[in-house]
């Protein structure tokens, strides 16, 4: 009977901790504004501070994690977060967690333009937010190029893919193997760069 | 049929997105020229709302694109197989690193993956400017003018919800 109790409690528990990483990363998701990074203080304050998951020191680990790893940063910093708290369950229930507010939100924004996207006001208003969008798009390849086109070697990896991609309408697929590929054998080479 | 290419596509765009939601976007915008799924135009405005909406814009873009070509069932669809691979990918990077401090073999790529990311959202961009007609000669001084002015106030560190509702604005106001 003992035995019994403490593991429907510990079961309990399980689920009111996978349900608190639900809670925590529904709580954090709306702050996402403008990028994954943005998101990093307000994991600090809830998981590190208020809910005491996770040590202050392994919070460059979370970042590390989630930009080797394809895919969104604000998704993939839950996912790290939540696998470590609780393996795949809590996974799961940070990254869902994530999702709901911008799933609702985004499937309110669908509606709404699909609806009025051929009244005049709302196409003069998109006659003037592509060009912005130009400019986000530009923005974000400054951005990671900053970081990424370090020395000459990068410098004539991008200048090779900005050209293959120009003349020829190569995959990107086939671009991003190939830089990993070659990064991988110019460390081989030269392994004091690493 | 669609679901199964809408499944397939989004999976293989969530694997190769390395370096955060907008190295997803030149994927996702080959994809959707593929398939004509949706007109570059129609792309240029996904983006401009999934970027206005808190949370990931691939993610919000992928919800996007599978909800106008296939409803609910299609939006489910393509999120799922979007985040997927980060599930997976993340799960075996925590154990090769619980085992081997440090994996060279990741960092090593990446650091020859992300000049080819850099030149493919460059790319993106620029052919994102010649379907809008942003980079002909006939067009206006004015969306030469908002472009950069997003350019800078991103710069400045202005959200990018800022930005797009202001240009939203500029546009109402020069072509209304």
């Amino acid at each position: 009977m003992l035995l019994q109790a403490k593991e429907t409690d510990g079961a309990d528990n399980y689920i009111s901790v996978l349900f608190g990483l639900f809670l925590t990363f529904m709580r954090i998701s709306p702050l996402a504004f403008g990028g994954g990074i943005a998101l990093i203080p307000h994991i600090e304050r809830e998981i590190v501070n208020k809910k005491k998951w996770f040590a202050t020191e392994d919070v460059p680990n979370v970042l590390a994690v989630a930009q080797s790893a394809p895919g969104s940063i604000a998704i993939n910093s839950a996912i790290y977060i939540g696998y470590m708290v609780r393996g795949i369950g809590g996974a799961v229930a940070a990254m869902i967690g994530m999702l709901i507010p911008s799933a609702l939100i985004i499937l309110g924004l669908t509606y709404l333009f699909l609806a009025y996207q051929d009244l005049s006001f709302v196409q003069s208003a998109f006659q003037g937010i592509r060009p912005a969008i130009v400019g986000l798009i530009l923005f974000a390849a400054f951005k990671i190029g900053k970081g990424a086109i370090k020395d000459r070697f990068t410098v004539l990896l991008f200048i090779i893919a900005t050209s293959l991609l120009f003349s020829l309408s190569i995959s990107p697929v086939f671009l991003i193997i190939g830089g990993a590929l070659t990064g991988w054998l110019s460390h081989t080479w030269h392994p004091k760069r690493s | 049929m669609l679901l199964f290419y809408l499944f397939i596509e989004f999976f293989k765009i969530g694997l190769f997105g390395f370096g955060g939601g907008y190295a997803m976007i030149p994927l996702m915008e080959q994809a959707v020229r593929k398939h004509e799924w949706i007109s570059p135009q129609q792309f240029t405005d996904i983006i401009a709302i999934a970027g206005s909406a808190p949370g990931p814009i691939a993610t919000n873009s992928a919800m996007f694109i599978g909800y106008q070509t296939a409803g609910v069932g299609g939006a489910v669809i393509a999120a799922v197989s979007n985040l997927l691979p980060s599930l997976f990918v993340i799960l075996l990077l925590t154990k090769l690193l619980a085992r081997h401090a440090q994996t060279p073999l990741l960092s090593r790529s990446l650091y020859g993956v992300h000049p080819v990311i850099t030149a493919l959202i460059l790319y993106a961009g620029i052919r994102m400017g010649i379907q809008n007609d942003l980079f002909t000669t006939s067009v206006d001084t004015f969306q030469y003018a908002i472009m950069l002015l997003a350019v800078i106030l991103l710069y400045k560190k202005v959200s990018p919800l800022l930005v797009i509702s202001l240009s939203g604005i500029l546009g109402i106001l020069i072509y209304g």
